[in-house]
């Protein structure tokens, strides 16, 4: 059905984040900012809205917010104005948002990704600061909302991308890729499920060719990469279902149901909010210089396109591989101190990808109390490229490292499991092998070449595991040819 | 300048409820209220004026004057910055709720659900 | 000598101490604030209880009374408003942190209009402050109370807050002298906005040292207010001990002393006060501030366009009075606005809200700030010339309780003389110059530049040296 809808029509997608910054005050008081606090202790007058209560702008906030600006290629401005933006509501103890509006502090910019194999770039329109609301926990089966203000005035930086992706799946590389420059700037945790990072997509369609822009539907409550793709093809096929209908689509804002699978419009009949914005009295406009920009451009680190280039180009990784060792800051880093140990850097990307990513259940958290550490495991593949140990020997010791948190070399030791490289030892086993089992024999000599790995199995039990695969098959393949 | 007030209208806006009386009398004050402030139209403005006077800031205008230097005014993360003073326990951030008919003891504010029946 | 300097001296000579002070007054409080109305709550208990052994400073043991505006820490606050009935402040404001800090007493709660919008403190749902030299008269806003508790020696000093004339309009009503900081002074953390480019809290008391004396408490630069800045308090009260008017360059602007702005009393007794300050070696010169008459309807969109936006938390969730009947979330704030805010708050509510809304803000909010710059630079012009700006307060003494209620725009024209001074940011000194034939006070003011209330002060004590003004004895 899908695909038959977009073989007429393009699909337009802009989409717009949220991410609050991990700093240690909110943005326009001085109260914790802290995620999972009992409920309204993390406040002030300011962000409870007292009366006489005044905003005073965190340095750090915007330290972190034009780091991240500068990262995504942004023009941060010279001079930008915080607004006020008024609606009634619990949650915004105001009555008003602190926010930006005309004048934000960066314009521009864009998010690089690979996406089919490709290095693709969506433009951003800007970049704005602005305050988080309070959090409304409702019991309607009471009748009544509860109002917890910890999450009013928390920062959060607004990113808006241009209309330039064109499918759902483009749009969630957007996304992770965004993310992780938010994850390796350190500045948010980039977590959907937790409300820390926020996604509403702009959806519209036209047919294929058409230059004009069709009327755009606002998504909203997308929570999960899944509801992310799920969400846009639902409105896909909502919207084709009411151009074909000859009916016009209605510019509004729809909420995600995640549990029914469809979405349902937040129109009321009141007209368009007017949020009557005007430059905060209360505050000044924000001046960031160029020495400024300069200082927060030295603390950025190496940022994941940058590092995933670097991976392809020293470390020979092709840019899959390069992709899924850059997934965390930690991993990379892990990966590198592995490959310099090692000194192979594709028995190291293999063994990480194929053995230590199967142990990690969050890349972003779990590296730091993982044992084998990164110096641990280039042992231990140290151990493999001096043929100490095969590598079927080696997951074996990896999995010991595991539950005993020894070092490779003390495991090696204490269970005796030096590989079998002598050909004499090799030979006898083999041979044995050979002479019990004559059928086997036979039938391979007849054609079934499959059971030369029968026979290499059985010798590698008799030997506990042990015989240098290498050497075991080199050996086997002389012997029954030349028997 | 289009001076077409509704008071009904704005009203809805700010959130506030008149009765057919205040209504009209505002209507009316309004009226004559706006016919003065019209006066105002007899200074022009360009656009670029109207861009860069609508955030007209007397502070800004003296950190010019006295030659001070405006980056001074981000506020710190420090415990001792005196907005920490500001801060509130959860007791004294509920202290004023005017709620009713809640649980003793509530945390958080109450009011009627926010989803209308 | 005014009663706040005075009273310092009689305590460091033992004369008297804050105990006995304090029981006079709230003697005096007792009796006459039934009729003036000035306090709303009297701290009798607790400003007793301070005097025992009140804080080392340079206020020690002075009793101040703090408008309904500015917040004490465990004290309720109104804002002379229904809405805020029963809502106790969690937080001092710094004003009143630091007069606590120097030793002060706080008498109690001021009267004021509702929201600090008024002229007249007849905007209140707590009944009007009458004036304390004649009672069928208002005493002027919306500090009212503020002047008033002053005039009748219910306390020596107090703090009100101006926004468009609102101290220095009341003092001249009342008598008392009254200063408008320049904004950025005085930190507004904690004290109820209403519209923040213009607020400014100042102090109001007998005379140019016993405002002077409670102005260095409060003057500076606070964290909790970035619209405070970073420049050095002065030495207030040693200039307000110096009055040397030789050479002092004063201006009088043009648009201020057009033919019959001014009652014929006002007109007489300002003539006489420049003709004083002459004689004392002021040098008179004319100034110009050609947008004087924008000034009202700028500060009126302006003024209105902030506070609808400050007025947006009374919403009766966290605080203060909520409505009883509603039929949703919706209903409840919008009821408790209805129900909590008077006539007039929301009248500027609307027309505030009216200037922000879509469609009409270049019309409205962009061009009276666009007009208002030129108003600034005007007067900034006019500070190349001259020291300080000569000017009256207001067209009239104070007039009769119930005068002007009924039309909105004759009260906003009170404000003539004293908006443009908020819109410019500027420095404003209202005192008493005289009274009129009917022994009402008739007030003037010295505008100053940016952060110049030295020279204010200076320029008042010079002129209380020349043409003292003799307080009557009241009768109420």
């Amino acid at each position: 059905m899908l695909e038959e809808i977009l073989k007429k029509y393009e699909v337009v997608i802009g989409l717009e984040v949220h991410a609050q910054l991990k700093t240690k005050t909110k943005l326009m008081s001085a109260a914790a900012n802290v995620y999972g606090a009992p409920p309204n202790s993390a406040v002030s007058t300011p962000c409870t809205g007292m009366p006489g209560a005044l905003p005073t702008l965190n340095k750090e906030a915007v330290a972190v917010a034009v780091q991240m600006g500068l990262a995504l290629d942004c023009e941060i401005q010279p001079v930008s104005i915080f607004s006020r933006k008024h609606y009634f509501y619990p949650d915004l103890p105001k009555g008003y948002q602190i926010s930006q509006y005309d004048r934000p502090y960066a314009l521009k910019g864009g998010v690089s990704f690979f996406y089919n194999n490709e290095r693709k770039t969506i433009n951003l329109t800007r970049i704005h600061l602005e305050e988080d609301a309070g959090k409304n926990l409702h019991f309607d089966d009471r009748g009544i909302s509860l109002v917890d203000l910890n999450r009013s005035s928390v920062p959060l930086i607004e990113i808006v991308s241009e209309p330039e992706i064109r499918s759902p799946l483009e749009a969630a590389a957007y996304l992770k890729a965004l993310r992780l420059v938010l994850r390796y700037l350190d500045i948010c945790d980039g977590n959907l499920e937790e409300g820390n990072f926020r996604c509403d997509a702009n959806v519209s369609l036209r047919i294929r060719g058409a230059s004009a822009f069709g009327t755009r539907v606002e998504l909203k409550n997308i929570n999960s990469f899944r509801n992310l793709e799920k969400a846009i093809n639902y409105e896909i096929e909502r919207q084709h279902q009411v151009i074909e209908a000859q009916e016009k689509v209605i510019q509004e804002t729809r909420l995600w149901d995640a549990d029914k699978n469809k979405s349902i419009s937040m129109r009321s009949k009141e007209e368009a909010a007017d949020y009557r914005y005007f430059p905060e009295p209360d505050l000044l406009p924000l001046r960031i210089s160029s020495a400024y920009i300069e200082t927060q451009k030295r603390k950025l680190p190496e940022l994941p396109m940058a590092r995933m280039a670097r991976f392809v180009e020293d470390y020979a990784r092709s840019p899959y591989d390069a992709e899924v060792l850059c997934a965390s800051v930690d991993l990379a880093n892990y990966f590198e101190v592995v490959a310099k140990s090692a000194g192979d850097f594709t028995m190291a990307s293999n063994f990480i990808q194929t053995n230590v990513l199967a142990k990690i259940a969050n890349v972003e958290t779990d590296f730091k109390s993982f044992y084998p550490d990164a110096k641990a495991l280039g042992d231990l593949l140290l151990k493999v490229i001096d043929k100490t140990l095969s590598l079927n020997m080696a997951k074996e010791v990896f999995e010991e490292m595991l539950s005993s948190k020894k070092l490779a070399s003390q495991i090696i030791q204490e269970k005796n499991l030096f590989q079998v490289t002598d050909e004499g030892a090799l030979k006898v086993a083999l041979q044995k092998v050979l002479d019990e089992n004559p059928g086997q024999l036979t039938d391979y000599r007849s054609g079934k070449d499959k059971l030369f790995g029968f026979f290499m199995g059985q010798a590698q039990k008799a030997l506990q595991g042990k015989a240098s695969p290498a050497v075991l098959k080199g050996l086997l393949e002389r012997m029954l040819k030349g028997e | 300048m289009d001076s077409s007030f509704s008071a009904s209208k704005i009203a809805k806006l700010a959130y506030l409820e008149l009765s057919e009386t205040e209504t009209k009398d505002f209507q009316k004050q309004f009226a004559a209220i706006l016919s003065y402030v019209d006066k105002l139209k007899d200074i022009p403005m360009t656009s670029e004026e109207a861009k860069k006077m609508g955030a007209f800031h007397i502070t800004t205008s003296f950190y010019e004057l006295m030659g001070l230097d405006a980056a001074l005014t981000l506020r710190e993360e420090g415990c001792d910055a005196p907005a920490t003073r500001l801060n509130l326990t959860n007791d004294e951030a509920l202290k004023n709720a005017p709620q009713t008919g809640g649980i003793p003891g509530e945390l958080l504010f109450e009011v009627p659900s926010i989803i209308e029946r | 000598m005014g009663r706040l300097v005075d009273l310092k001296k009689a305590y460091a000579d033992k004369k008297t101490s804050p105990r006995e002070t304090l029981l006079d007054l709230f003697k005096r409080i007792e009796k006459l604030n039934p009729k003036l109305n000035a306090y709303l709550e009297i701290f009798k208990e607790e400003a007793l209880k301070a005097s025992d052994n009140p804080r080392a400073g340079s206020l020690s043991g002075i009793p101040i009374g703090i408008k309904d505006m500015i917040s004490i820490e465990g004290h309720e606050l109104n804002a002379s408003s229904k809405i805020l009935k029963g809502y106790r402040a969690p937080r001092s404001a710094t004003v009143t942190e630091k007069l606590a800090n120097a030793g002060a007493i706080f008498t109690g709660r001021l009267n004021c209009d509702e929201f600090a919008m008024g002229s007249s403190n007849e905007n209140t749902s707590f009944g009007p402050v009458l004036n304390p030299n004649d009672l069928s008269r208002t005493a002027g806003g919306s500090s009212g109370g503020s002047a008033a508790a002053v005039r009748a020696d219910l306390c020596v000093g107090s703090l009100g807050t101006d926004t468009g004339g609102s101290i220095r309009l009341p003092a001249a009503f009342c008598g008392t002298v009254g200063l408008k900081p320049t904004y950025g002074r005085v930190s507004r953390s904690g004290v109820i906005a209403f519209a923040s480019s213009l607020d400014q809290v100042g102090p109001l008391a007998d005379d140019a040292q016993d405002t002077a004396e409670i102005f260095q408490v409060i003057a500076g630069r606070d964290e909790r207010d970035a619209t405070t800045l970073p420049v050095a308090t002065g030495d207030y009260v040693g200039a307000a001990k110096i009055g040397n008017l030789k050479g002092l360059k004063v201006g009088l602007p043009k648009e201020y002393f057009v033919k019959g702005g001014l009652s014929p009393d006002i007109e007489k007794l300002t003539q006489q006060s420049i003709e004083a300050l002459k004689k004392e070696g002021a040098v008179f010169s004319e100034v110009s501030l050609p947008h004087t008459d924008y000034g009202i309807a700028v500060y009126y969109l302006v003024a209105t366009a902030e506070a609808a936006s400050n007025l947006s938390r009374y919403d009766g969730i966290r605080y203060g009075k909520r409505a009883k009947d509603f039929k949703s979330m919706k209903d409840l704030i919008v009821k408790t606005r209805s129900e909590g805010f008077g006539a007039e708050v929301k009248r500027r509510i609307m027309l505030g809200t009216f200037a922000l809304s879509s469609g009409y803000f270049d019309a409205y909010y962009s061009k009276a700030q666009f007009v208002r710059s030129k108003i600034q630079q005007e007067f900034l012009d006019a500070f190349q010339k001259v020291d300080v700006i000569f000017a009256p307060v207001s067209p009239t003494t104070a007039f009769k309780i119930g005068e002007k209620s009924s039309d909105p725009l004759q009260m906003y024209l009170c404000d003539i003389y004293t908006v443009c001074v908020n819109l410019a940011g500027l420095p404003a000194l209202s005192f008493p110059i005289g009274d009129d034939a009917k022994g009402l006070p008739v007030g003037a003011q010295f505008i100053g530049a940016p952060f110049a209330e030295e020279t204010l002060f200076s320029a008042l004590a010079g002129f209380e040296k020349a043409a003292p003004y003799k307080r009557r004895s009241l009768e109420c």
